[in-house]
């Protein structure tokens, strides 16, 4: 069976900076917004530690601000960083998606 | 007062709103990455976020454990992989500051309990017997402190599912090591390695105390400093 994981973490972390490009967001916001797009299976839990690690790398940053559900909630910005670097994880998705629908689209002997 | 100590204090009080269900899973979660090489200020900033979301999950009556997944270890390895480990420097201070003030605690007891105190309030002398029993007693329950606080937040998880055979282990091995520890501070009561002032180690712990926890309050401060400056 195809370990999906390790795919998921890099595409993950490309379309999570690409929201937060769009628009300040949170957590669960980034969440909903990626189910809606077709990733049925994310959890809140999956995307922390990713928007841990794109905070170390310093690709986004925070801050904590008062939300209408009570406790305060840390809403994402991106850098100046994170902006290069999304813009070169769009051209080698763009590269990469295309040489696989090329490889995938092959018909071989069976 | 110290940065750190605020954010604690406020995340102490936002458990206080956690359903039994989320504060059991926080619990074990932040007991675990306090084994971990996670620093401290990463340590009660993932706290914070991470009560936040277990409140809102609340909000929206949706299980803790439906937001973050049922394998709370992996997703607590995941975030120990992506945060920031603590620099030498701050576990230097860390190890530094148990010691001292241990040292500190049982050095006290130790006056208050053996012959000292009597000469002290009887004939104001403040001479006071060192014993091989006393050293070699301190040094192994220190070593118990670490070995158990060690031990208590790496297992936080399987501790938790109440397994009566680990509990009655641990508890058999605790009361054999501290009985062993006890016994070797009376037989040796009479093994006197040195005679001292009753007052000079305590001028030399006070000042280090002092001196560590000084260094402990500026170092935790620098992380705020650099939070807001990136902000």
């Amino acid at each position: 069976m195809f370990d999906k994981s390790q795919l998921m973490r890099g595409t993950l972390e490309g379309c999570i900076l690409k929201i937060i490009n769009l628009e300040v967001t949170y957590g669960y916001e980034i969440m909903e917004k990626l189910k809606n797009y077709g990733f049925e299976d994310i959890q809140e839990g999956t995307i922390y530690p990713l928007l841990v690690r794109l905070e170390k790398k310093g690709l986004i940053f925070a801050e904590f601000r008062p939300s209408p559900l009570g406790p305060s909630r840390k809403y994402y910005f991106i850098t100046k960083d994170g902006i290069e670097t999304l813009s070169s994880f769009e051209a080698y998705w763009n590269s990469l998606s295309n040489t696989v629908k090329k490889i995938i689209s092959l018909e071989g002997k069976q | 007062m110290n940065q750190l100590k605020k954010l604690r204090k406020e995340n102490n009080k936002q458990d206080k709103l956690l359903s039994n269900e989320s504060n059991t899973i926080m619990v074990d979660m932040v007991c675990y990455l306090r084994a971990s090489n996670l620093c401290e200020y990463d340590i009660e900033v993932i706290r914070k976020e991470l009560t936040g979301m277990a409140l809102e999950s609340q909000l929206r009556n949706q299980q803790f454990s439906e937001v973050i997944g049922e394998d709370y270890k992996a997703f607590c390895d995941e975030l120990i992989k992506n945060g920031s480990s603590k620099t030498r420097y701050e576990k230097g201070l860390e190890i530094s500051y148990v010691l001292v003030h241990g040292i500190m605690v049982l050095y006290l007891v130790e006056i208050v309990c053996s012959s000292a105190i009597v000469n002290i309030i009887q004939s104001g002398q403040f001479s006071m017997q060192i014993t091989a029993g006393f050293v070699l007693s301190t040094l192994i329950a220190l070593g118990m402190g670490f070995g158990i606080y060690y031990y208590m937040t790496k297992n936080s998880f399987e501790l938790t599912k109440k397994n009566r055979k680990l509990q009655f282990v641990l508890i058999i091995g605790f009361a054999v090591v501290w009985t062993s520890v006890v016994l070797l501070r009376l037989v040796m009561k009479n093994t006197v390695l040195l005679t001292i002032n009753c007052f000079y180690p305590i001028i030399v712990l006070a000042p280090a105390y002092l001196i560590i926890t000084v260094l402990n309050h500026n170092y935790t401060n620098s992380f705020f400093k650099l939070g807001s400056k990136e902000e």
